[in-house]
């Protein structure tokens, strides 16, 4: 069985919340542990705020956010921007590199740790692509 | 994300319960912030309890709070933090940072406010 959800919406915070409690719910519907659920909230979490805090600057723009239930019963999300891209990806995946004051540079780090894999594609002013990807449960 | 403030004479209680997240990080920083400056209470007791959500923004704003009492000479520690919360604490580096105690008893004695605690009132009230 395969499934598939797909979510566009402007990159504003309120939306983060819709976002992670949509991919969990349908995370849900697989075989996922409560655990696994609570890790695939907060990687989608970390990967959505990360769209709506940096991608846009102070501009307006879209996230697209798509969770795939493959055939094994794998999840892979796919966080999806058009802005400005990062500039030095290897430098903003270090645990503790943030641009923002009162910001502790943990998005990658918490995808990373939450999720099984994660691989990030960004080139600068052509946007951001987050995919990652949870096993179900053995 | 909802908080509630408890104020004694030599601590200042918070409880938060809800999400402490992206959006509503803001708001608690303010309210703690102007919490703080309007009682001049510098030792902070923050109740995680009731927190159903985390992510690193509610961790950074966590972390903030800590770095300004301590900035201004007080004391900050977490009670009652869940399970989940504090394996993310760990994985953020916090570790060892801010002192986590299971109740507001443990954190008083720890803090040496136990004893004053129990002089003026003759209990420990909760926090809440």
């Amino acid at each position: 069985m395969t499934n598939r959800l797909f979510l566009k919406f402007p990159a504003k915070a309120e939306n983060v919340q819709v976002a992670r409690v949509a991919v969990a719910t349908f995370a849900a519907s697989g075989e996922f542990t409560l655990g696994d659920v609570e890790d695939i909230k907060i990687a989608v979490q970390e990967a959505v705020s990360n769209a709506v805090l940096h991608a846009y600057g102070n501009g307006t723009g879209e996230v697209e956010v798509e969770a795939t239930l493959d055939g094994r019963g794998d999840l892979t999300v796919i966080v999806r921007d058009n802005g400005k891209g990062i500039d030095d990806l290897k430098r903003a995946r270090e645990p503790g590199f943030s641009t923002l004051e009162e910001h502790m540079g943990l998005g990658f780090s918490f995808m990373e740790a939450f999720m099984d894999s994660l691989w990030v594609e960004s080139s600068p002013g052509r946007g951001t692509t987050v995919r990652m990807l949870k096993k179900r449960c053995p | 994300m909802h908080l509630t403030f408890h104020k004694t004479p030599w601590f200042l209680g918070a409880r938060v319960t809800g999400d402490l997240d992206l959006s509503t990080a803001g708001e608690f920083k303010e309210k703690v912030d102007s919490e703080i400056r309007k009682t001049g209470l510098l030792n902070l007791i923050l109740n995680l309890k009731g927190v159903g959500f985390i992510d690193s923004t509610g961790i950074a704003a966590i972390l903030g709070r800590y770095k300004n009492v301590s900035a201004l000479g007080g004391k900050m520690v977490l009670i009652d933090v869940p399970e989940r919360i504090s394996a993310m604490l760990d994985l953020a580096g916090m570790g060892s940072l801010i002192p986590r105690f299971r109740d507001l008893e443990e954190a008083l004695a720890a803090m040496g406010l136990g004893e004053k605690m129990g002089e003026k009132t003759g209990e420990v009230r909760p926090v809440d």
